[in-house]
């Protein structure tokens, strides 16, 4: 009986183990390699910060450490990129395949023992690099920290196998090195670019969308593109639960399965004599040469649109003439000869021809699509966004009033956009207010399942403060709306961030600097917070906008990821006593604080002359006149200034923070013109001392 | 055994192996022979589970040889490309082939290295190509496979390596019945090695037999005759090819040489004589029965 040459695990196995062992042998290089380049994004940048204060310190720790971490993210990627040319190089030339396939070893167990070994080597070295970081300042190490180098190390991890999958799959269906490189690259780009560019002809109609907004350069080839599984879930794997981290990285490492399993299929296809051809399969060949005429005809649209100003012809004929042209190169370049430049040219015309006709359909908008608001009956929930903020309405009275606000403006001016009450609104006003205007972003959610983006413009003058522009459009109180929110969630998994903010100055810029971190299960009784927030509402009613920002409280739920601010104002009493109690010092006025301080150092580099001036304040009233003024010049003496930090630098030629290395004292840097002008009469008779 | 059934081979619509059936006896060995492009190397590689067939198959003692770990462990093939592991020396070989064939013999690698005059330690890309295909030779052999696959391996090497490598092969065979198969242009190194011998053209086999069978089935006669003759005057004799060189005659055919010479002497011939053929002979003569040859 003849034995047919079906896929065993065991004889898998067994060649694996052999071709494993062979490439740890041959290719510790990779190793190095990966270690030196982890090593370079992980310890060193926080050996670098040794000679900073500890709060800085652990800021950086925390900052290395984040399981995001763009530069870590983007160390992976290229990491995987190249060792999966490494590791399958072999696949791209004649003689190698010849040898290798000539082996008694599978061809699955060569593919799996190659991505082995460049798993391994990663591991190895990613491991080394995380626990090198956090031996670096052992002192400083807390649980939370340990923990996100631990999610660190996974997502990564994760994410390497993930890639190596994608990066494996292009070298089984590409015949040379460069081939596999450029489409390895290109697949990283070319999904989310194909997205985009497919989005932005589509809806050239409906100028009323807002671009920049809804489709940010971060999304087509940032880690937040499709491509990398990134988008919602895995963003912030620092916040999340273990069970839904572990739910992400299941899902992250059950993709790159699929892709690994499809990519041996692939692989016990290739035939071992194409080696040294630019593509290994006649049929990917030809989608692939489609593809990319495809998106450099778009792309050629796009430039010339951006350039032209929306030139409707010029956009259809140069994208036209550019897809004819670039199919007949890759033509060339496919079959390496320049007689083939029409091959397969009359499917290419078919494809040019549905642009030519498509793209007119949208420009002009022939469905009417641009001016048309979904009927209220069809929606089941609107999301308004404003300035990282959240909204939900989904009670059916709340949604008709969000869409007869929209509505009435929208139907004014032809387009969504959407003044404040009490206004008239044309397009031309929009135009006018330009930048001075705030956009909040409408997520309309229909029955269907569909959602409808749209963009609601409310002039910036006329509003003290962004939370009201959700409260515009819902015609509903947001705070009581957050508060029953908050209040439907459980408390056990909320994660409080409480910020000082100076005032009247910008609130976006803090979201990233949390200054006093609270779980819930910490002495934080939320029943009580929420009371006094209520209690306050009431209190205060419509003065609310009015009245400096002192705080904010930034509460994530761990379980759904959502978010929500609430402002805290200064004439909230009894929200700030409660916090008083949380955070001693919060509710200090300047006056309390400069009683605090000791003396303010004042110091005046001349890095000309290599001197300095320097002046002692110990006066509380000269005190509290300086930290009015830096109060409200610098956010960052003002958060310094809660932090109970002793003095000033002044440094007006060199505004670098990190030169100052005395310790026990903590140091600002400002302009030397904002000091009141008697303390800066004084300091410019002290005498110049050499440095 | 090896099994060859009716395999075919394409690059692109381009036939490489077309239809090849042959069975080749364990313990024998056994060439193929071919003008370029013929089809001898896509064969062995096909052979050997390194290229998938199109059509066919071909097993070794029953067993499918692609992606069959078993079958592969039992072939050795030595490439005309010839690929060495990176930055390696032969030491770092004996290590690869270790790990990969458990029939390994260390003691029986080392000797054949001291009898090439091969370094163990010296880097394998310091080597002549010459003494790559030793190297590549010697560790085929210390593999101790059933089967050695040998595409053009003798090319490059210099005379006395060539003996030595030749004898190293035929040791083998008699010693411990492997089957060897060698892959040449090159007539005379498999004249004097192999027992049997195929001979390839376009994809097919146009022979294939025992060496001394194949001499034996052609004949090449010389014989002037006083009267002009025609092919056709010698059709009894299944002529392959004719030469009319003034009165002289040269007449190959696929006959046996007693009832050539008989029809011959028949036909009243002047002076006739039967030449004995080489295997080179033969090769041109069917090839040019094929129509194969460079124009004058």
């Amino acid at each position: 009986m003849v034995l047919q040459n079906k896929f065993s695990l065991k004889g898998v196995l067994a060649g694996y183990g052999k071709m494993v062992r062979h490439g740890l042998r041959y290719n510790w290089t990779l190793g190095l390699i990966s270690f030196i380049a982890l090593f370079l994004t992980l310890p060193l940048p926080l050996i670098l910060y040794e000679n900073e204060d500890i709060s800085r310190k652990l800021y950086f720790i925390e900052d290395m450490l984040w399981p995001n971490r763009t530069a870590v993210f983007v160390v992976v990627c290229i990491l995987a990129l190249v060792f999966s040319i490494v590791m399958f190089k072999y696949l791209h030339s004649k003689k190698s395949i010849n040898f290798y396939h000539s082996l008694p070893v599978k061809r699955a167990s060569h593919f799996l023992a190659a991505l082995t070994v460049s798993t391994i080597y990663f591991i190895a070295s990613f491991l080394l690099c995380v626990v090198l970081s956090v031996l670096i300042y052992p002192d400083l190490m807390n649980s939370y920290l340990y923990g996100l180098a631990v999610r660190m190390f996974f997502l990564n991890t994760a994410y390497f196998i993930l890639f190596s999958a994608v990066f494996s799959l292009c070298a089984v269906l590409t015949g040379t090195l460069w081939s596999h490189a450029i489409v390895s690259a290109l697949l990283l780009v070319i999904v989310p670019w194909v997205y985009y560019l497919t989005l932005f002809f589509v809806l050239s109609g409906q100028h009323s969308l807002y671009w920049e907004d809804m489709f940010f350069t971060k999304y087509i080839v940032g880690p937040q593109s499709p491509i990398f599984l990134n988008v919602t879930y895995a963003e912030d794997a620092a916040y999340m639960s273990v069970g839904k981290f572990a739910a992400v990285i299941s899902a992250i490492l059950a993709a790159a399965l699929a892709i690994i399993i499809a990519a041996i299929l692939v692989y016990r296809k290739v035939r071992s004599e194409n080696a040294g051809k630019t593509i290994l399969f006649e049929t990917f060949s030809v989608v692939y040469k489609y593809i990319l005429t495809y998106v450099i005809m778009l792309s050629a649209g796009y430039l010339i649109d951006s350039l032209f100003s929306e030139n409707f012809l010029s956009v259809l004929i140069f994208s036209v003439a550019v897809g004819f042209l670039t199919f007949g190169l890759i033509n060339m370049i496919f079959h390496q000869n320049r007689k083939k430049f029409f091959v397969g040219m009359k499917r290419s015309w078919i494809m040019l021809a549905v642009f030519a006709v498509i793209y007119p359909l949208c420009y002009f908008d022939v469905a009417g699509l641009d001016p048309k608001f979904p009927d209220s009956d069809k929606i089941v929930q609107i999301d308004i966004y404003n300035n990282g903020d959240k909204i939900i309405v989904n009670e059916r009275e709340s949604i008709d009033k969000v869409m007869s606000n929209m509505s009435v403006y929208g139907a004014h001016t032809g387009a969504f956009y959407v003044g404040a009450p009490g206004t008239t609104v044309s397009t031309d006003d929009i135009v006018e207010k330009g930048s001075n205007n705030i956009l909040t972003r409408v997520n309309i959610k229909l029955k269907n399942g569909f959602t409808v983006l749209k963009a609601v413009y409310i002039a910036y003058e006329t509003e003290p403060s962004p939370d009201s522009i959700p409260a515009i459009l819902s015609g509903k109180n947001v705070l009581e709306n957050k508060i029953d929110f908050l209040q439907d969630k459980d408390f056990k998994k909320i994660h409080l961030v409480i910020s000082p903010v100076y005032r009247g100055g910008e609130i976006d810029s803090f979201t990233h600097n949390p200054n006093y971190e609270l779980e819930s299960n910490d002495k934080i009784d939320f029943d009580k917070l929420f009371d006094c927030i209520r209690k306050d509402m009431e209190l205060i009613e419509d003065d609310f906008y009015t009245q400096p920002i002192i705080a904010f409280l930034d509460f994530c739920t761990y379980e759904d990821h959502e978010r929500c601010k609430i402002y805290v104002t200064e004439n909230m009493e009894n929200t700030l006593n409660y916090i008083e109690t949380l955070i001693p010092g919060m509710k200090k006025s300047l006056k309390e604080i400069s009683e605090e301080l000791e003396y303010i150092l004042i110091k005046k580099k001349d890095t000309e002359n290599q001197t300095e001036k320097q002046l002692y304040v110990y006066d509380d009233s000269q005190i509290e006149e300086l930290l009015k003024h830096f109060v409200y010049s610098y956010e960052s003496l003002y958060k310094k200034v809660y932090c109970n930090r002793d003095y000033i630098f002044i440094d007006e030629a060199n505004l670098n923070e990190a030169n100052l290395n005395e310790a026990n004292l903590k140091s600002v840097s400002g302009y030397l013109g904002d000091i009141p002008e008697s303390i800066k009469e004084e300091l410019e008779k002290q005498p110049a001392i050499k440095n | 055994m090896i099994k060859i059934e009716n395999v075919e081979k394409y690059y692109g619509s381009l036939p490489a192996v077309n239809g090849v059936s042959l069975e080749i006896k364990d313990g024998s060995i056994f060439g193929f022979i071919g003008s370029n492009g013929s089809g001898k190397s896509t064969l062995l590689r096909v052979m050997a589970g390194i290229f998938k067939a199109d059509k066919g198959r071909v097993l070794i003692d029953g067993e499918n040889v692609y992606e069959n770990t078993w079958a592969k462990k039992r072939i050795f093939y030595i490439s005309d490309d010839q690929y060495m592991l990176p930055s390696s020396t032969a030491a770092d070989m004996l290590a690869f082939y270790k790990v990969m064939y458990p029939s390994f013999d260390k003691s029986r690698f080392g000797e054949l290295l001291k009898i090439f005059s091969l370094d163990p330690r010296k880097q394998i890309s310091g080597y002549s190509k010459g003494m790559k295909k030793q190297l590549d030779i010697i560790c085929a052999v210390s593999c101790r496979p059933d089967y050695i696959y040998c595409d053009e391996t003798f090319d490059g090497l210099d005379p006395v390596a060539r003996v030595e490598a030749k004898k190293l092969l035929a040791c083998e065979s008699a010693e411990r019945g492997m089957t060897a198969i060698i892959a040449s242009h090159n007539l005379r190194e498999i004249e004097d090695i192999c027992d049997g011998i195929s001979l390839m053209h376009k994809g097919e086999i146009v022979i294939s037999n025992d060496i001394d069978d194949i001499k034996t089935e052609l004949v090449k006669i010389q014989a002037v005759f006083n009267e002009t003759k025609t092919r056709e005057d010698f059709k009894e004799l299944n002529v392959v090819n004719f030469v009319k060189n003034g009165s002289v005659y040269t007449i190959f055919a696929r006959s046996d040489s007693f009832f050539a010479e008989k029809v011959i002497s028949s036909m009243a011939p002047v002076f006739y004589e039967l030449i004995p053929l080489t295997l080179e002979e033969v090769f041109i003569t069917e090839m040019e029965a094929k129509g194969y040859g460079f124009a004058e």
